[in-house]
């Protein structure tokens, strides 16, 4: 009997080991926070980040309104835990609660990272976020990042 | 009428009076109504502006709603028109610019409506933001393809801002709105704490005004009313007198009346209280009006008005009280005549030792019936006297018995005795009273046995009372006493037997013959049937005559010497069965002539003697028993008796002389607890035959003639 178990119990601690080897397979990824290569700013901290997204400072320190985007591909559920450290439940009532006391709107929401990029090269104050290896030469130009974080 | 003429001349002045003081508190109740409306006009006015502005508010509040919601569209619609260059959708072109002017008017009036606060800023903000937008809008398609796309991001977040500050403003006239409405709530409040400052003045004077008017007025008048009432109750109190107005006038006058009244309605009393009988009037609700006369205070006490009658009455006799409550009812109901409705009243009652008769006297007003005279006549005597005398015809006939058959009236007296004790120690109550009522019926004591048949009644309502039988007990006891007492000696210890058997016995014991006046003596304690037949059948015969049947008595097996222990003890039960057999098995004339048979009636008295047993039986050619009706008719002989036995009488209707039916179950008790046994044989319309069955030992038979010469014969 308790040969038995202890079977079981090596066989179920190597399925574990073998997920916990495909995680760290994936660690390597990263996601990139960026603004428009027109802002001042050259760096800012995960809080700092936080507080643009959540319109709780809506100004950059040069006055230039702050225009946060986010997208509705797979990596938004990334950028909540890693980033603003909430889960999607708390996000959406967070913004149901600033919409009725303040009405306040959550950021732009667009399709993917092309449409970020797009839309951060393009407007003055802009903040989104993409998956670095979305981070092409081209985007470079136009974006510049001031956080990384990696999952 | 007299109080109403003395009146008349000061009324018209007093009116004047009163009209004129409650005119002034009229105006002075105008003047406060007066004031409470100039405040109240004030600050309704006040009110009217704070509701201006509340609408002001409330349409600033429904135009950005309107903007907020067509938020979407504005943004969709541009994003579809112009967002892609290679597409153009001329459609959402046109549903942009209809919106964005629509949105734009909106914006425009409500900022001009919006009056304080930051929303009119934001407002302004937001126009002039979507004037800025839509100036752009017709140049886009002329840009090269890089320039377009960044143009229309910009255009598109400027609709946005625009549309975010809306919101805010939106937010911000809700805000707006809510204190102005609340502001509304705290004016309105203002008239309704002047409206209760305007109660509690008002109610002050009123106050005042009722103080004022009873000093002057309502006092004087109320002394007045107290002292006419007092008046009615007999009691005259003279009004004080004070001052000269007209008020004190109208006392002066009704002292005068006073005492008028007073004395006539004294004389009156005079005369009622020197009446022999107690009178007593009541409303129609049982009530005691006024005061009663003299004699009924003395003898129920005195009584409050409006104490009910059936209280006062009846406060010791629960049972009369019911009876008198449901009758008194009747009375007034008004569905019975008066006269019908009498019937159903108590007319007679006790009250301590003393009997009243009571009469109830309609008082009719109009045509109405007002209150009700009861006449209350003290029957002690008189009902003393009736009893006495019904007493005394008792012990005449006991006495007469006691002369005539001097062992019935042994037996009668040792089973009464017998059976009020066991009544005394409450077994079989019902029984034993149906018994000795029975008994004492055929013996004609009439009055114990009406007696007894209340005593009957009470025990079955459940009523009867150690002391109704203890009474009961001592009445017979009494009964007996006196029958005693006119005979001239103690029956109940004497040994009857003829002169000749003396002297016979004296005859054997000078001759020496001892053996033969042994057996003598010894034949004293037989006793013949035939001299039990002949006492049963005069006991027939005269109770027959007394319930008007006509019956022809025979008998069978008189021969038959039997010791007297058994016969005694089966006497009763014998006296019993001829009984029932004379009220419910013969028929009266008529019916008999309908079952065809002839007008008097047969009765067979019978009795055997089979080994040491005795039987005796009463038969008779009446109506038999009806099993069929009884629902008995498929059980056997055993089952109908216990039904004849259980169940209760089949007679319909209880007389004095007989009918609960426990005549049988008492006999079949008796014969039961001698070790015997009862049979009914019976069919309807040929007759019925009870047949009891006894241990006796020793039974034999001689041949017709004297039983001492039979038992000196042996």
């Amino acid at each position: 009997m308790i040969k038995r178990i202890s079977r079981r119990l090596l066989a179920a601690s190597l399925v574990l080991a073998a997920l916990t080897q495909q995680n760290t397979a994936r660690a390597g990824r990263q996601l990139a926070i960026v603004v428009n290569r027109g802002a001042s700013t050259s760096s800012l901290t995960a809080d700092a980040v936080k507080s643009y997204f959540l319109k709780q400072h809506k100004q950059w320190p040069s006055g230039e309104k702050v225009r946060p985007v986010q997208q509705e591909s797979a990596v938004h559920a990334v950028f909540l835990s890693k980033v603003l450290k909430m889960s999607g439940a708390d996000y959406e009532r967070y913004w149901l609660e600033r919409k009725y006391s303040a009405a306040e709107t959550p950021p732009k929401t667009v399709e993917d990272g092309a449409a970020v990029v797009k839309f951060v090269g393009a407007m003055n104050g802009a903040i989104g976020y993409i998956d670095v290896g979305e981070l092409d030469a081209k985007a470079r130009e136009k974006l510049r990042v001031i956080h990384v974080v990696s999952y | 009428m007299l109080l109403a003429t003395r009146l008349e001349p000061q009324q018209p002045r007093l009116l004047e009076s009163i009209k004129g003081k409650i005119a002034l508190a009229n105006l002075a109740s105008v003047l406060v109504l007066l004031i409470v409306g100039a405040v109240a006009t004030i600050q309704f006015r006040e009110l009217a502006r704070l509701l201006s502005t509340v609408s002001d508010g409330a349409e600033v509040l429904m135009r950005l709603s309107h903007a907020y919601d067509e938020r979407e569209q504005l943004v969709s619609s541009f994003s579809k028109g112009y967002g892609d260059a290679s597409a153009p959708n001329p459609d959402a072109r046109v549903r942009f610019a209809a919106v964005a002017e629509d949105l734009l008017t909106h914006v425009h009036t409500a900022r001009n409506k919006f009056t304080g606060g930051k929303g009119a800023g934001l407002l302004a903000k937001a126009e002039s933001g979507l004037t800025a937008t839509l100036r752009r809008v017709p140049g886009i398609d002329r840009l090269g393809s890089e320039q377009r796309e960044v143009t229309v991001i910009e255009m598109e977040e400027g609709l946005a801002d625009a549309v975010g500050q809306i919101a805010e403003a939106k937010l911000e006239a809700s805000r707006a709105l809510g204190l102005r409405l609340s502001g509304v709530t705290v004016e309105l409040q203002k008239p309704e704490r002047l409206f209760w400052l305007a109660a509690a003045i008002g109610g002050l004077i009123a106050v005042g005004i009722s103080f004022f008017l009873r000093a002057r007025v309502s006092r004087p008048l109320e002394k007045l009313s107290v002292a006419v009432a007092a008046l009615a109750r007999g009691e005259p109190t003279p009004v004080p007198v004070v001052g000269r107005d007209e008020l004190a006038r109208l006392g002066t006058a009704f002292n005068g009346m006073a005492e008028t009244i007073t004395e006539r309605s004294r004389s009156l009393r005079l005369v009622l209280d020197n009446v022999g009988d107690g009178l007593l009037t009541c409303d129609l609700s049982g009530g005691v009006l006024g005061e009663p006369s003299k004699n009924t205070l003395s003898w129920f006490g005195p009584v409050e008005e409006g104490t009910r009658i059936a209280d006062y009455l009846f406060a010791r006799d629960e049972r009369l009280r019911d009876w008198f409550v449901l009758g008194f009812d009747q009375l007034v109901g008004g569905v019975l005549t008066f006269e019908e409705a009498l019937e159903q009243i108590p007319k007679e009652f006790r009250y301590g030792d003393r009997t009243f008769g009571i009469t109830f006297r309609p008082v009719i007003v109009g045509s109405e019936l007002s209150r009700i005279l009861l006449v209350l006549t003290d029957v002690t005597e008189r009902r003393l006297l009736a009893h006495k005398e019904r007493e005394a015809r008792d012990v005449y006939h006991l006495a007469s018995v006691a002369l005539r058959e001097p062992e019935a009236f042994t037996e009668f007296v040792a089973d009464t005795n017998k059976r009020l004790a066991r009544v005394a120690t409450g077994s079989d109550v019902l029984l034993e009273l149906h018994t000795v009522k029975g008994n004492a019926s055929v013996m004609g004591c009439d009055y114990f046995a009406s007696r007894v048949h209340d005593a009957e009644s009470r025990e079955v309502e459940r009523v009867l009372t150690a002391e109704d039988v203890a009474e009961l007990t001592n009445h017979w006891r009494e009964l007996v006493e006196a029958s005693e007492a006119a005979v001239g000696r103690t029956v109940n210890s004497a040994l009857v037997i003829p002169r000749s058997e003396y002297d016979r016995l004296c005859a054997l014991l000078a001759s020496r013959r001892e053996r033969d006046a042994q057996m003598l003596a010894r034949s004293w304690s037989m006793q013949r049937m035939d001299s039990v037949f002949q006492r049963l059948s005069r006991t027939a015969e005269q109770y027959a005559s007394r319930v008007g049947k006509r019956v022809l008595i025979e008998s069978d097996g008189g021969a038959l010497v039997v010791p007297r222990g058994p016969l005694d003890e089966l006497w009763s039960c014998l006296v019993h069965l001829v009984k029932n057999t004379v009220a419910h098995g013969v028929e009266r004339e008529d019916g008999r002539v309908r079952g065809g048979k002839s007008l008097t009636g047969k009765v067979t008295l019978h009795a055997v003697s089979r080994g040491d047993e005795l039987s005796v039986s009463v038969r008779d050619d009446g109506a038999g028993i009806d099993w069929e009706a009884l629902g008995v008719a498929h059980l056997d002989a055993a089952r109908r008796l216990d039904t004849l036995t259980k169940n209760g009488s089949s007679a319909r209707e209880v007389t004095e002389v007989a009918g609960r039916g426990v005549g049988l179950s008492a006999v079949r008790k008796v014969v039961e607890s001698l070790g015997g046994r009862i049979v009914v044989r019976s069919e309807k319309g040929r007759g019925t035959d009870v047949t009891a069955t006894v241990p006796a030992q020793g039974v034999f038979r001689v041949a017709e003639g004297d039983l001492a010469s039979a038992v000196g014969a042996r």
